[in-house]
């Protein structure tokens, strides 16, 4: 940040905001411009697909669509969230508790939620409860494995410290243990967005009265071409706005973390050896979708 | 306690099984004890419909019957097959690319909103316009693992090819290396670390998006079978398929990781994989 | 006017491992010290001062002998005990501002915010950082930082600081001050300071007595009385021909025990000078 002069602050800022929009803005118009007098059936005119939202959105029943999708998401992930974080921090904080469930916990892992979707949505129907606990299931472990692994990543120095001067259990759970994994649960919860997101879809495939997986679903297989595409764009937008929301959350919540110089930041978290979790993602959330 | 006359580690397993790996070994068997018996228990209680979560006995028992029979080896192995031809395909460009972005700054800048928008898309999204275009197809199904893998690969492969230090690069520079001997000798390498996370995280999602594809549509393999059991209202069946399909996930990760330890065992701890 | 109870240490030894491995790092130490004092401890890197130090703390059991303060066996640790580790980047939470890191423990007693708040401040003017309160650790510097670790153990009302290589990670001008620092907190809180330090001029400096570890497994090899007052100035302390002459002889007592990595302890003459002992 460039403290000294508006103007230069001004170009400070756009000049790196013109280098990463070139290229997104061309493949636009490129986008644009070849579709514009599109006879294909498969790829209408771009135009002719925006437009097509915007009706639907103002008109049809879209936006109720998406704010049922958005309200299943919101709550499973909030649920996953909850349960994540707290059972991975006691998983994490218990020696014992780690080594013995890791292999089960990666097992869980590795298993396809979108496996369930039939399962649940054929036994417990096709209202919002089934969703919401679909998508709890797929999200909560990365969130938990996360957890786990940022309790694990905090320096001996500063439970030593927490120990030297007797701070309660609670107290530490609160201000030393939770603070210091945040990092880490942080990037888990990326991850499960995007895991919630693709839940989100699929778990509304199976009539499904409303809902944006269900708007697609139903535009395709009724070959509403415009429509299908400008639902997927839709649900990728929706994707798109809550990973932002994430990073904002992240910069207020991460403030002290990333602003520490990189050697810094390592003091908190040193190079652990490979333990029985390093499935789990260290702080990535190079996507991993499903 | 048993130790070897030669003073080395005792650590692997002793007599009186005191070893940790052996008393390690023993809870985690323990935990698994546990979660089986919950299980059963709340199976048996009825606290859920037997067609919702069937107990373990005839999970198994279901298991055992799949594993005589040619349909289940048959949809493993379309499973499996769409799910390599993607994740070969991912490698195969997302290695490039990744290498290249990661070396010059302003490519990855340029592309850097672009990647970050098609990565968080979900690409099971997708399924309802590819199955317009493409049709209900094994190509689809690779191409739709192939979009989904190519960017974890893609983003790692970046991340390995800027962890080369500036020092090098000017070094490399000095000595006037060709462009291509220089990606092949000092990027690719000193990327290695960083593309085997993206290998390993690549090679679970494309097993993950493939049975996706199989369960949102027609095409043969493990969802197909999954979502065909529980239509059938063998849900014991299907929960076998899903087992099969998180074991399959787990073998996976577990021979990256195998990979990982050997190939990278003699290499100095550089930087953890990926942050 | 000091506080607090003496440190006994009696007969403490630490071994590591088990059976074949079995790695005996202290061997049979005893020490004393009493309340108001400075003792420095001094040895070879590698001779196990930091796990000494631990035993005091109460954060490690030693594996034989016992830790006493006053009469009570200390086995966990103490409220009267606070601990200044040499890794302060690690030991300061970073999610939280400066005065409270300082104000930390008082919460883990229970004190209220404004009450720990305003001690916090106090104890950083203490150390001479009365107005970096609401900054995080990360923008201070590394002299800095250590001294709010130092205004925690203070806060802490700790009658017994102990300190593990204090100043070890931070350069040599801040160390001189934080030095005088130490000296200035004894004087005006009398407090009972133990230091580990790996820098014998710094012992000599600070200490009212200096216990010299060496041998293998580590053992008391001397305990020497610094007679140099208690009012002591970089300058003329440093220059006094006494201070020298301290310094030497600790230097060649840990010389004459070679590091623990070497072979069996010097036994030859020329290699034990004449020391008096306490």
């Amino acid at each position: 940040m460039n403290p000294t002069g508006t103007a230069r602050t001004a170009w400070t800022f756009w000049k790196p905001a013109l280098r990463q929009l070139w290229l997104p803005a061309l493949v636009f118009g490129v986008l644009l411009v070849s579709t514009a007098g599109s006879t294909s059936f498969y790829f209408p005119p771009l135009t002719e697909v925006l437009d097509v939202l915007w009706t639907e959105l103002l008109h049809g029943g879209l936006v109720g669509d998406l704010w049922f999708s958005l309200r299943n998401i919101v709550l499973g992930l909030a649920l996953a969230t909850v349960v994540g974080v707290g059972a991975g921090l006691v998983i994490g904080e218990v020696r014992t508790l780690r080594l013995a469930t890791g292999p089960l916990l990666d097992f869980a892992r590795a298993t396809p939620t979108v496996g369930f979707v039939p399962v649940i949505i054929l036994t417990l129907g096709i209202g919002s409860g089934p969703k919401i606990f679909l998508i709890f299931l797929g999200s909560v472990w990365p969130i938990l494995l996360n957890t786990v692994s940022g309790v694990q990543a905090i320096g001996p120095a500063v439970h030593e410290t927490a120990r030297g001067y007797r701070i309660p259990w609670a107290l530490r759970m609160r201000r030393v243990v939770l603070p210091g994994a945040l990092p880490q649960i942080l990037a888990g919860i990326r991850v499960a967005l995007s895991i919630a997101v693709v839940l989100m879809v699929v778990s509304e495939i199976y009539g499904s009265p409303i809902g944006l997986g269900n708007f697609i679903l139903q535009s395709g297989s009724s070959f509403h071409v415009a429509e299908t595409w400008a639902g997927t764009i839709l649900i990728g937008v929706l994707g798109y706005v809550l990973s932002v929301l994430l990073l904002l959350v992240e910069h207020a919540l991460l403030g002290w973390y990333h602003q520490r110089a990189p050697r810094a930041r390592r003091a908190v978290r040193p190079p652990t050896p490979p333990t029985q979790l390093t499935s789990t993602e260290r702080a990535t959330s190079n996507g991993v979708v499903v | 306690m048993a130790s070897s006359p030669t003073g080395s580690s005792p650590m692997k397993g002793s007599l009186m099984g005191g070893s940790s790996t052996g008393r390690v070994r023993l809870l985690q068997l323990g935990a698994l004890a546990a979660v089986l018996a919950l299980w059963a228990l709340i199976a048996a209680v009825g606290m859920v419909s037997s067609t919702a979560l069937p107990g373990p006995a005839s999970v198994a028992a279901a298991f055992g019957d799949l594993v005589g029979s040619g349909t289940f080896w048959q949809a493993v192995g379309d499973t499996l097959r769409g799910a390599v031809t993607g994740l070969v395909v991912a490698v195969a460009v997302g290695i490039p690319v990744g290498l290249v972005t990661g070396v010059y700054a302003a490519a990855e800048e340029s592309s850097r909103l672009l990647t970050e928008i098609l990565r968080s898309f979900p690409v099971i999204a997708l399924l309802p316009v590819f199955l317009l275009v493409l049709g209900s197809t094994p190509g689809m199904k690779a191409t739709v693992v192939f979009i989904a893998c190519v960017f974890p690969v893609l983003l790692q492969a970046q991340y390995g090819a800027r962890s080369v230090t500036p020092a090098v690069h000017e070094t490399v520079r000095s000595y006037r290396v060709p462009r291509l001997l220089r990606f092949r000798r000092v990027i690719l390498p000193g990327a290695v670390p960083s593309i085997m996370t993206g290998l390993r995280l690549a090679a679970t999602t494309s097993v993950l998006v493939a049975i996706g594809v199989e369960v949102l549509t027609t095409l043969p393999g493990i969802g197909h079978m999954i979502m065909e059991s529980q239509q059938a209202g063998v849900s014991a069946r299907a929960y076998a398929y899903i087992l099969t399909a998180g074991a399959i996930g787990y073998a996976i990760t577990m021979l990256a990781q195998l990979a990982e330890q050997r190939l990278l065992r003699w290499r100095p701890p550089t930087h953890p994989g990926g942050e | 006017m000091t506080r607090g109870s003496s440190l006994h240490v009696e007969g403490v030894g630490m071994s590591f491992g088990r059976g074949a491995q079995e790695h005996r790092v202290l061997g049979g130490l005893s020490l004393r010290v009493d309340p108001g004092e400075v003792v420095c401890i001094v040895g070879p890197s590698g001779a196990g001062k930091t796990t000494l130090l631990r035993c005091l703390a109460g954060l490690t059991p030693p594996t034989q002998g016992a830790v006493r303060y006053g009469e009570l066996p200390l086995t966990a640790p103490h409220a009267d005990i606070a601990v200044i580790s040499q890794d302060y980047r690690g030991s300061l939470l970073p999610w939280m501002r400066v005065w409270d890191n300082v104000a930390f423990p008082l919460q883990g007693r229970g004190v209220k915010k404004a009450v720990r708040r305003q001690r916090a401040l106090e104890c950083l003017e203490a150390v001479g950082l009365g107005d970096v309160g609401e900054k995080y650790p990360w923008q201070l510097s590394g002299g800095m930082q250590q001294r709010v670790a130092i205004a925690r153990g203070l806060a802490y009302d700790a009658p017994v600081l102990l300190m593990d290589e204090p100043f070890g990670s931070v350069d040599a001008q801040s160390r001189f001050d934080l030095e005088d620092l130490t000296l200035e907190l004894r004087r005006r809180l009398g407090i009972t300071v133990v230091v580990v330090t790996h820098d014998i001029d710094e012992a000599v400096y600070l200490g009212d007595r200096v216990v010299v570890l060496g041998g293998r497994p580590t053992a008391v090899l001397e305990t020497l009385t610094i007679p140099l007052g208690a009012d002591r100035d970089q300058v003329t302390t440093r220059a006094d021909p006494r201070f020298t002459e301290l310094r030497t002889r600790v230097l060649s007592r840990i010389r004459g025990e070679r590091a623990p990595t070497d072979a069996a302890p010097d036994s030859r003459p020329e290699a034990r000078p004449e020391v008096t002992r306490k």
